[in-house]
C-alpha cells in the first residue's frame, strides 16, 4: 500500500476548532478545511496459495497454517502506547493467531521504515481474551466485596438495578456524586470509548482525571513550555547522532519502535543511557551513567554549568528561544514587569536588554507584550544574554536588573560544578565533562525520557534540568532532538466521540482572534475553558478530598522540608482560590463509582487506604470490564465487554508512528459479553426509562444545575442520531469521525477497517491531549516544537519561551523558581532500601499479567530484583521469597537476584495484580506515592489546572523499604 | 551425510535483541498450542550468561567430538520449564476472598524457559548481559538426524531444513541426546520428538518464518546461505561477521549471530575504561569462538567510518532499511494468501 | 516350546496374567542378552553405549496358550524399578516384545534383514491394553503396521512384570504406506503349525529403547498345538 499523498495542510489555515481528542469535551465550531483526502488504495490482491502436499508427515504442519479470513485488528482499550496493526486470522470461526498487518512505508528513503512493529503481548491476545480472566456474563456480588461469590445475572436484571441505584445516588446527592472513571488513557478514538464518555456527558458525573494520577503528567516540560506533548515518529530517532536514554526503559517499554535507536547506532549515533540500574536498555547502549537514583537534576544541572564555562552552548538559539535573556529585578529575584515599569502595566509583560538601544523592552511573544504573545521573532532587537543594568521604574525609582541567565550562571557555579555535582550523583566529574561535552558537540542530540520521567517526586525538576541541556545546546524542535517524552496525533472528527460543545457566544468570542489563526497560547485558553465544563476531578487531589488519603499524604515525613507549610494548608489555598476543582464538592461524598478497565485497587498508591476509607463510601461500585481485575472482584456489577477482536475500535493515536490503527471486528462478543459502545448505551437508555417509570425527571447535575434524568439517552445518542443496540452503529460513528478527519487517508469508518493502519496525511487541530506544534509532512519525519523553533512561534508560557525561571511565590518559597536539584522527603527515611520500578516488558499494565503463555516465560509469580550484595547479608537467595515492608504496608514476591541491580534497591515492576500475592497484599501496599504541593500552584499564566495537564502527580518511586526472607 | 541442494539458514543480530520474546510466541501460537506441546518453546530467548533452555544446556554434551558423534544428557522436563496452571476460578469464583491467590498448581517449579532473564553475570556498575535467541540450528551435519536409528529426522533436499518424521519416530529421544544445543522437545502425548520446523510451510508460500517476520527489534534475516545478492551470505561470508554458536559442537549450523558489543566499563574511579570490553572476550569466545573477535573488529571498524561520515555496505545491511529486505526474497505477504 | 490349544476361552482369560490357566501353562525360562553396541546402528549411540551395560534384563520366563483363534504369551521378568512416562523426557517406559519371523530363521540379532522380515507384537508400559504390530527388515527399519491387533494386559508386583501379549491367528491387511516388508498382509498363522518366537526386553531405568534391550539370542522353536 502506498501512502496517499495529500495537499499539504498546514495549521494556519485553520479557522476554529479545538478537538476533545479522547477527552469528553469537543468544541467542533467549524473548519474551512475541505476532506482533501482521496479515497484509500484497494488492498493488496490476494493470491492463490501454491497447492503444497507430500502426502506425508508434513501436510500436518501445512494444514495447520491455513485459515478461513483474516480481519484487521489492534488492542484498542489496552492503554498501550504504541498502535500497532495486526492480521487476525480467523478459523473455525475462531480468532485463531494473528500476525503483524507490516504495511507501514517510510517517509523518506534515508530512514528505515517502520516494519513490523507488534510485541509478545500483542502476538498472543487471542489466546488472552479465550483465557480464564475473562469474564463473559454479567455478574452480580452475593458476598462480601472482594470474597469472589457471584451470581450470574441477566443485562436485564443487571441494568436496571444499576439504573435504579444511579437515579437514588442523582436524586440524593446529585450526579456529581457519581464517579466515572475510564482511567488515563485506557481509551480509544472510537466507538470503544466514545460510548463512555457520552454516558457521562449525559449524566453529568465527577470525572477522574487520572492523568497526574498515574504518574503521567511531565510536571516540568508543562513548567517550562506550558504544555508536554514533545514526541514525534520513532523514525525521527534514527537522525539522531546523540540518544540519550533518560529515565525511560525503552527496551522494556518500546517494544515496536526501539529499533531505531539501535539502527542509529549503525548510522553512527551514540547511544547513551542514564539509570540508576543496569536496565535492559543498557544492553545495547555505548556509554551507561550510572547514576545515583533520584538525582537526575543535579547531574543535567552539572552538564549545563560545564557547557556554558566552556561555551558550548548555541547562543543564536538560547537568546530566541529561551527566558534566559529576560530581566530579573535583583531586589526581589522576580521578573520585571510591564507593572513595574508602567502604572497600570500589565503583569504580563517581561523584558529583554537590548543591546542596541542600550535599554529594556517588552519581549516578543511573552503573554503581555500587548500584542497576544504570538511571536518571539526578535527583528532587529539584540537581546543581552547577560549584564547588570538599571532600570528606572514607574514610581521613579531606579532597580538593578540582571537577567536570568545571570542567575542560572551564579547557581551552577556555586553549586553544580561536576565536582560537587559527583558526591550527589555519584558519578565522576570526568564522566560528566564528557557527557556534556559529547552532547553539545553532537549535531543532534536527543534525551528519551518518557513516561518514567513523570514517576518520581522530583521529576519536574528532572525534566527543567533535561529541556535546559537541549535548549543550552540549540536541540530542541530540531530532527533528531530535543527532549521526547510523547505526544499524540488529532483528528478533527473526533467532535464526535463526544457530545459537549461550547456555546454560540463562546464560539463567536472567539472568532477575532481565530481569524488572526489561533496560537498555542488562545489554544490553551480554550482548553481552560473546556476542562471547567465538566466535573474533571485530577485524581490525586480526589483521593485527597474524598478518598481517604489525607492523614497518609499530610503526614510530616511526606512533606518536603523546603517548603514553609505541609500539604493541607497548600490544598487549601488551591482550593479556595479555585486553582484546582474536586467534584464533587467537600461537603459531599462520592455514593456511586463505576471504571471501565482501569484497576483502581491495583493502581492507587497504598491501595489498602482506598479500600478501608473510600469503597466504604460506595453504594454502588461497577466494573465494566473484558477481564477480572483485582478491583473487579471488588465491585458489586460486573459488566462484560467485548474483547478487542469482537469489537470495532480506533486505537489513540501516539505519534510514534504516523498512522491511526483501526480494529476490526474478528469474531462476535464471547458469551454474554457485548461492545462498550452498546454498554453504556443501554445503560444511558435505562435509565432514562427507568426515570420516566418512576416519574422522576429533574435532578441535580454538574454544578447542581438541572438536570433531566429522562432525557439522558436523548443526549447520549445526540437526539436519536445513534441507536447503540444496532449492531452497525459504532460504524456509523466511526464514518463521522473519519469523514471529518481531513488529516487522515480515510473516508468512512468501514475503509478505515479494511486499512486497518490508516496513514496519517497532515495536521490536525490542536486539542486537549494532541499539540506537539508541528505541521506532518508525509514525506518526512516527524518531531515537535517546529512552530517554535522554525516559525518562531511563542511559547505558551509567561515569556513565552521555554521558561526555565518561574517566579510564582509558592516555587520561590519552595526554591524551585530557577532548576535545582532537591533531595525528595523520603531521602531521610529510616528504612535503607527504595523500591524503583518501571514498566514491565510483560504486561500493559495489568492486562496480560496473568496470562500463563507469558508467566511460563517469567517466573510464574510476581518478582522483585534484587542485587547480590543486599541478599548476601540478608540471607537471600535466588528464588526466596522475602517481604518487603515498611510503616504503611508490605507485600511478599519472589526474588531474582541480578547483578544489574543497584545495591540499595528492589526493583519491582509495573503492575502485578494484587490477586497475584499472598493475601492481595500488591506491590503498592508500601507504596505512599507523596507528591508535590507545587503541582497545585495556579494563577500564573502556564501554571494552572487544566483537564490532562497541571495536576498534582503520582510519583510512587523511591519508597523507602526493608527487605526480609520469609522462611 | 546427505547433502542438501541448497541450504536456508538465519542470522540472528545481537546488537538488535531486546529479549521481548516476541519470536517465542509468535511460534508458540503459530505450532505449539496441541495436547502435549504446552511446554514446548521451539524458539527460546535467554538472558546471557545464564544456564538457559534446557538449564545447563551448553554443559550437557551431544554433537561430534574427537571421538565422533557423541549422545550428550537428556535434557529434562523440568529443565526445559513445565507448561505450569493456575487457579483462575478458585480466586475469581471460589468465594475465598484474599485466603487465595492466583499460584501455579502442583509442585512450584525451580526453573522455566526464561527463569534467568535480565540477571547476567559479573559484578555491579560492570555486570554485563545480553539477548541470546535460539531456534533449531538446521545443521548442515545435524547430529540429531545421525542419531536417530529410525532415520526418523530428514534433512530435506531442497533447502536443508531439518523435520522429524513423525510417523518414523518412535520417540527413543536419542536426538534430543545428540543434539549439542538441546533444541529438541518430546511430545509425551503423541510420543515424539518435536522441533522447530523453520516454518517450511511459510517458506513454501514464500513467506518468512513467523519468528523473523514477527520480530519487532528486527533482528532476523533470512535466507538461502548461497544467494550471493542476500543478507545471509553477504553478513557470513562477504563481511564474516556473522558466526555460528559453539562451532565445536561440529555440527555446522546454519543459524549465525552478529555478535554483541557492550557498553564501555568503568574504572575504579568511576570513569570510562574504554580499553577492557565490558562483555569479556572470554565469554564471547566461549560462545562463539575465536572469530568472534574479528567479527566485532571488522564491525567496530564499519562503525568508526560511518561516523567519519562514510558509507559502509555492512551497516547499510544491519540497519536493513527496507525490511523486507532481509527475508532474501520470502516476503509474501501472508495475508494476501487464499487458500483454495 | 509349545502353546497349549484351550479352546472355550475367552481372550478376555487369556489376557489376564492371573488367570488360572496361566498358572497351569508350561513356563520356559529364556536367557536374555543385551544387544551389542557395535550392533548398534548409529555412530552416536555405539559411541555413548560402549561403555555402559546394555540390556539390564538377564532372563525371561515364558508360556504360550491360544483358544483357536487368538495366540497369547505370558511374560514376566524382574523389574525393580518399573517405569512408565511419567511426562519426564529422561524416563523411558518399559517395553517387550514378541518376533516371529516371516521366513524361517530370518537374523533376529538385527531385526531381520531384508527380504527375511518379522513380525513383531510390541507392548509399552506407558500405552495401556493396546499394543502394536511391528514389522523389521533389519536395524532401524521397524514400521508399525497397525495399533489395533495387538491385545495386551500387565501387571507388575512384588519386582516383576507379568505381561501378557496376544494377537488373532489371522493376519490382517497391510496399509500399503507401511508395507516397509513387502507383505501385504500381517503374518497368518494357524493351529497345528509349528513356527519359531523370539523376545526382547526394555526396562526404562536403563534407559533402554530402540535397539537398546535385552533380547533372546536365538529363536524358540513354538509348537501351536493343534485342534483335538
Amino acid at each position: 500500500m502506498s501512502k496517499v499523498k495529500s495537499p499539504r495542510l498546514s495549521r494556519r489555515n485553520f479557522i476554529i476548532g479545538a478537538t476533545a481528542g479522547t477527552a469528553a469535551v469537543g468544541v467542533g465550531l467549524y473548519s474551512l478545511r475541505e476532506k482533501g483526502v482521496p479515497p484509500a488504495p484497494p488492498p493488496l490482491p490476494k493470491v492463490a496459495a501454491k497447492k503444497i502436499s507430500y502426502n506425508d508427515f508434513s501436510d500436518i504442519y501445512r494444514e495447520q497454517w491455513k485459515w478461513d479470513k483474516v480481519v484487521k485488528g489492534t488492542h484498542t482499550r489496552a492503554n498501550c502506547i504504541s498502535a500497532c496493526s495486526w492480521d487476525v486470522y480467523v478459523k473455525d470461526g475462531i480468532a485463531w493467531r494473528e500476525e503483524q498487518a507490516a504495511i507501514y512505508e517510510a517517509p523518506r528513503p534515508d530512514v528505515p521504515d517502520l516494519n513490523p512493529r507488534g510485541c509478545q503481548k500483542g502476538a498472543c491476545y487471542t489466546s488472552l481474551q479465550l483465557s480464564e480472566a475473562r469474564v463473559t456474563h454479567p455478574m452480580k456480588r452475593v458476598g462480601e466485596r472482594g470474597e469472589g461469590k457471584w451470581k450470574r445475572v441477566s443485562w436485564n436484571e443487571a441494568l436496571t438495578d444499576i439504573a435504579d441505584r444511579l437515579i437514588d445516588v442523582a436524586v440524593e446527592d446529585g450526579t456529581e456524586c457519581i464517579i466515572f472513571d475510564d482511567g488515563t488513557t485506557n481509551a480509544g478514538y472510537g466507538p470503544e470509548t466514545a460510548g463512555d464518555i457520552r454516558f457521562q456527558e449525559a449524566m453529568q458525573t465527577t470525572k477522574i482525571d487520572s492523568w497526574g494520577g498515574v504518574g503521567d503528567l511531565p510536571m516540568g516540560a508543562i513548567q517550562t513550555w506550558g504544555m508536554y506533548n514533545c514526541e514525534g515518529t520513532a523514525d525521527d530517532w534514527f537522525r539522531s547522532d546523540y540518544i540519550v536514554i533518560w529515565v525511560g526503559n525503552p527496551v522494556y517499554t518500546r517494544i515496536p519502535e526501539v529499533h531505531f535507536m539501535h539502527e542509529a547506532r549503525y548510522r553512527g549515533a551514540k547511544l547513551v543511557v542514564i539509570a540508576p540500574d543496569m536496565n535492559a536498555s543498557t544492553v545495547h547502549a555505548d556509554m551507561w551513567i550510572n547514576i545515583k537514583p533520584e538525582t537526575d537534576a543535579a547531574l543535567g544541572l552539572a552538564c549545563a554549568q560545564v557547557m556554558i564555562e566552556e561555551d558550548l552552548i548555541d547562543r543564536d538559539y538560547v537568546l530566541q528561544q529561551t527566558d534566559l535573556p529576560m530581566l530579573v529585578r535583583k531586589d526581589k529575584q522576580r521578573f520585571l514587569r510591564h507593572s513595574d515599569m508602567k502604572n497600570g502595566g500589565r503583569d504580563n509583560g517581561v523584558y529583554l536588554w537590548d543591546e542596541k538601544q542600550g535599554k529594556a523592552v517588552l519581549a516578543p511573544g511573552c503573554e503581555g507584550d500587548g500584542k497576544g504573545g504570538r511571536s518571539t521573532v526578535l527583528g532587529k532587537l539584540k537581546p543581552a544574554l547577560s549584564g547588570d543594568f538599571e532600570v528606572e521604574l514607574a514610581d521613579g525609582s531606579t532597580v538593578e536588573v540582571y537577567t536570568v541567565y545571570d542567575r542560572l550562571v551564579n547557581q551552577l557555579n556555586s553549586e553544580y560544578r561536576p565536582e560537587q555535582s559527583e558526591k550527589t550523583t555519584g558519578i565522576n566529574a570526568k564522566l560528566i565533562r564528557r557527557f556534556a561535552r559529547e552532547m553539545a558537540a553532537a549535531p543532534n542530540a536527543m534525551i528519551f525520557a518518557s513516561w518514567g520521567a513523570c514517576k518520581h517526586y522530583h521529576s519536574d525538576l528532572f525534566q527543567r534540568a533535561m529541556i535546559l541541556l537541549m535548549a543550552l545546546t540549540g536541540n530542541q524542535g530540531k530532527p533528531g532532538s530535543g527532549v521526547r517524552i510523547a505526544a499524540w496525533w488529532g483528528m478533527d472528527g473526533l467532535d464526535a466521540v463526544a457530545t459537549l460543545d461550547l456555546t454560540l457566544g463562546e464560539k463567536l468570542k472567539m472568532i477575532p482572534k481565530a481569524i488572526r489563526g489561533l496560537t498555542p497560547r488562545d489554544y490553551e485558553n480554550i482548553f481552560m475553558d473546556l476542562s471547567r465544563k465538566g466535573a474533571n476531578t485530577p485524581l490525586m487531589t480526589f483521593l485527597y478530598v474524598h478518598g481517604g488519603y489525607k492523614e497518609l499524604w499530610d503526614k510530616e515525613e511526606l512533606q518536603d522540608p523546603a517548603l514553609p507549610h505541609n500539604l493541607s494548608h497548600y490544598m487549601r489555598e488551591s482550593l479556595d482560590k479555585d486553582w484546582m476543582q474536586v467534584y464533587p464538592p467537600e461537603d459531599r461524598s462520592p455514593k456511586a463509582y463505576i471504571f471501565t478497565g482501569v484497576n483502581p485497587l491495583r493502581r492507587w498508591p497504598a491501595s489498602q487506604v482506598a479500600r478501608e476509607k473510600f469503597w466504604p463510601k460506595l453504594d454502588l461500585v461497577v466494573s465494566v470490564n473484558f477481564r477480572m481485575s483485582t478491583s473487579t472482584m471488588y465491585s458489586d456489577y460486573v459488566l462484560p465487554v467485548a474483547a478487542y477482536y469482537e469489537k470495532y475500535g480506533i486505537k489513540y493515536g501516539q505519534t510514534y508512528l504516523p498512522y491511526i490503527i483501526t480494529s476490526d471486528k474478528a469474531t462476535e462478543p464471547l458469551g454474554d459479553s457485548k461492545s462498550d459502545w452498546e454498554v453504556f448505551g443501554l445503560l444511558s437508555k435505562r435509565i432514562a426509562e427507568r426515570a420516566v417509570e418512576r416519574g422522576i425527571s429533574t435532578v441535580r447535575g454538574f454544578k447542581d444545575q438541572p438536570l433531566d434524568l429522562t432525557k439522558v439517552y436523548d443526549h447520549h445518542t445526540s437526539g436519536g442520531k445513534f441507536n447503540p443496540e444496532d449492531p452497525e452503529d459504532p460504524i456509523k460513528l466511526m464514518d463521522e469521525i473519519f469523514a471529518n478527519s481531513p488529516s487522515v487517508a480515510a473516508n468512512s469508518g468501514r475503509e478505515a477497517l479494511q486499512m486497518g493502519a490508516v496513514p496519517i496525511v497532515g495536521p490536525a487541530r490542536p486539542s486537549l491531549i494532541y499539540a506537539n506544534y508541528s505541521d506532518y509532512e508525509p514525506t518526512d519525519t516527524h518531531w515537535p516544537h517546529r512552530d517554535f523553533y522554525e516559525k518562531k512561534v511563542a511559547w505558551p508560557t509567561l515569556t513565552g519561551r521555554q521558561q526555565f525561571m518561574l517566579d510564582h511565590p509558592w516555587y520561590m518559597d519552595a526554591g524551585e523558581d530557577l532548576p535545582v536539584h532537591k533531595d525528595p522527603p523520603h531521602a531521610a527515611s529510616k528504612y535503607p532500601m527504595r523500591i524503583n520500578g518501571g514498566h514491565t516488558r510483560w504486561s500493559i499494565h495489568a492486562i496480560w499479567r496473568d496470562h500463563k503463555m507469558l508467566l511460563r516465560l517469567q517466573r510464574g509469580e510476581p518478582v522483585c530484583f534484587l542485587s547480590p550484595d543486599d541478599c548476601t547479608p540478608r540471607g537471600v537467595e535466588n528464588g526466596d521469597t522475602v517481604r518487603i515492608f515498611n510503616d504503611l504496608g508490605s507485600c511478599e514476591a519472589m526474588v531474582k537476584i541480578a547483578v544489574s541491580v543497584r545495591p540499595g534497591e528492589v526493583i519491582m515492576y509495573h503492575a502485578w495484580e494484587p490477586y497475584q500475592f499472598k493475601g492481595w497484599k500488591g506491590q503498592q501496599e508500601p507504596i505512599a506515592a507523596p507528591w508535590k504541593a507545587l503541582h497545585l500552584a495556579g494563577g500564573y499564566s502556564h501554571l494552572h489546572y487544566r483537564m490532562y495537564y497541571g495536576g498534582p502527580s503520582h510519583a510512587p518511586r523511591g519508597a523507602p523499604c526493608e527487605v526480609e526472607k520469609v522462611s | 551425510m546427505a547433502n542438501s541442494k541448497r541450504q536456508m539458514a538465519m542470522v540472528m543480530d545481537l546488537n538488535k535483541c531486546i529479549g521481548c520474546q516476541t519470536c517465542t510466541v509468535a511460534c508458540k501460537t503459530l505450532w505449539t498450542r496441541e495436547e502435549g506441546m504446552e511446554a514446548m518453546h521451539w524458539n527460546t530467548v535467554n538472558t546471557m550468561p545464564g544456564a538457559g533452555t534446557p538449564k545447563n544446556w551448553e554443559d550437557m554434551g551431544g554433537g561430534f567430538t574427537d571421538a565422533g558423534a557423541q549422545l550428550g544428557e537428556m535434557p529434562t522436563t523440568k529443565a526445559f520449564g513445565e507448561a505450569w496452571n493456575y487457579n483462575h476460578k478458585e480466586v475469581f469464583y471460589g468465594g475465598k476472598g484474599q485466603s487465595a491467590h492466583l499460584e501455579i498448581q502442583g509442585e512450584k517449579p525451580d526453573w522455566g524457559p526464561n527463569w534467568d532473564e535480565d540477571e547476567g553475570a559479573g559484578e555491579f556498575p560492570n555486570g554485563y548481559f545480553f539477548y541470546l535467541p535460539r531456534i533449531c540450528n538446521h545443521c548442515t551435519h545435524p547430529a540429531c538426524k545421525e542419531a536417530c536409528p529410525r532415520q526418523a529426522i530428514e534433512k530435506r533436499e531442497q533447502d536443508g531444513i531439518v523435520v522429524v518424521n513423525e510417523e518414523r519416530c518412535r520417540g527413543y529421544r536419542f536426538c534430543m541426546e545428540a543434539c549439542p544445543y538441546k533444541k529438541i522437545y518430546f511430545n509425551h502425548q503423541k510420543k515424539v520428538s518435536q522441533k522447530c520446523i523453520f516454518c517450511f510451510p511459510r517458506l513454501e508460500q514464500g513467506v518468512a518464518n513467523a519468528c523473523a517476520r514477527q520480530c519487532p527489534g528486527r533482528v532476523r534475516f533470512v535466507g538461502y546461505r548461497d544467494d550471493q545478492d542476500a543478507p545471509i551470505y553477504k553478513l557470513v561470508d562477504k563481511w564474516k561477521v556473522a558466526i555460528p554458536l559453539h562451532p565445536e559442537y561440529g555440527t555446522d549450523p546454519n543459524v549465525f549471530y552478529v555478535p554483541p558489543f557492550g557498553a564501555a566499563r568503568f574504572d575504579a574511579d568511576g570513569d570510562l575504561d574504554e580499553e577492557t570490553p565490558r562483555i569479556p572476550d572470554e565469554y564471547l569466545i566461549s560462545l562463539f569462538g575465536k572469530d568472534v573477535l574479528s567479527s566485532l573488529e571488522i564491525l567496530k571498524a564499519e562503525r568508526a567510518r560511518v561516523q567519519q561520515g562514510e558509507k559502509s555496505e555492512l551497516m547499510d545491511l544491519l540497519i536493513a532499511y527496507k525490511w523486507k529486505d532481509m527475508f532474501g526474497g520470502f516476503d509474501t505477504d501472508p495475508q494476501t494468501l487464499k487458500w483454495t | 516350546m509349545k502353546a497349549e490349544y484351550l479352546a472355550n476361552t475367552t481372550l478376555a482369560t487369556l489376557l489376564d496374567p492371573t488367570a488360572t490357566v496361566w498358572q497351569q501353562a508350561v513356563a520356559t525360562t529364556i536367557p536374555l542378552t543385551g544387544t551389542p553396541a557395535a550392533m548398534q546402528p548409529t555412530a552416536a549411540i555405539r559411541n555413548s553405549w560402549a561403555d555402559r551395560p546394555i540390556g539390564a534384563t538377564s532372563e525371561l520366563s515364558v508360556a504360550s496358550l491360544h483358544n483357536g483363534v487368538e495366540l497369547a504369551f505370558l511374560l514376566r521378568w524382574q523389574s525393580a524399578n518399573p517405569t512408565m512416562d511419567n511426562g519426564d523426557n529422561s524416563v523411558f517406559p518399559d517395553g517387550a516384545a514378541v518376533a516371529l519371523p516371516l521366513v524361517e530363521n530370518a537374523p533376529l540379532m538385527t531385526m531381520g534383514a531384508p527380504g527375511a522380515g518379522l513380525d513383531i507384537w510390541f507392548w509399552r508400559a506407558d500405552q495401556g491394553d493396546t499394543g502394536r504390530e511391528i514389522s523389521a527388515e533389519g536395524p532401524g527399519s521397524t514400521e508399525t503396521l497397525n495399533t489395533d491387533r495387538i491385545h495386551s494386559k500387565s501387571q507388575w508386583q512384588g519386582g516383576t512384570w507379568s505381561v501378557v501379549i496376544a494377537r488373532s491367528f489371522a493376519g490382517s491387511v497391510i496399509a500399503r504406506s507401511l508395507a516397509g516388508s513387502g507383505h501385504d498382509q500381517t503374518l497368518a498363522l494357524s493351529p497345528g503349525e509349528t513356527t519359531q518366537c523370539g523376545f526382547a526386553i526394555w526396562q526404562g531405568a536403563n534407559e533402554e529403547r530402540g535397539g537398546i534391550k535385552s533380547y533372546s539370542a536365538d529363536w524358540l522353536e513354538l509348537q501351536l498345538a493343534g485342534r483335538r
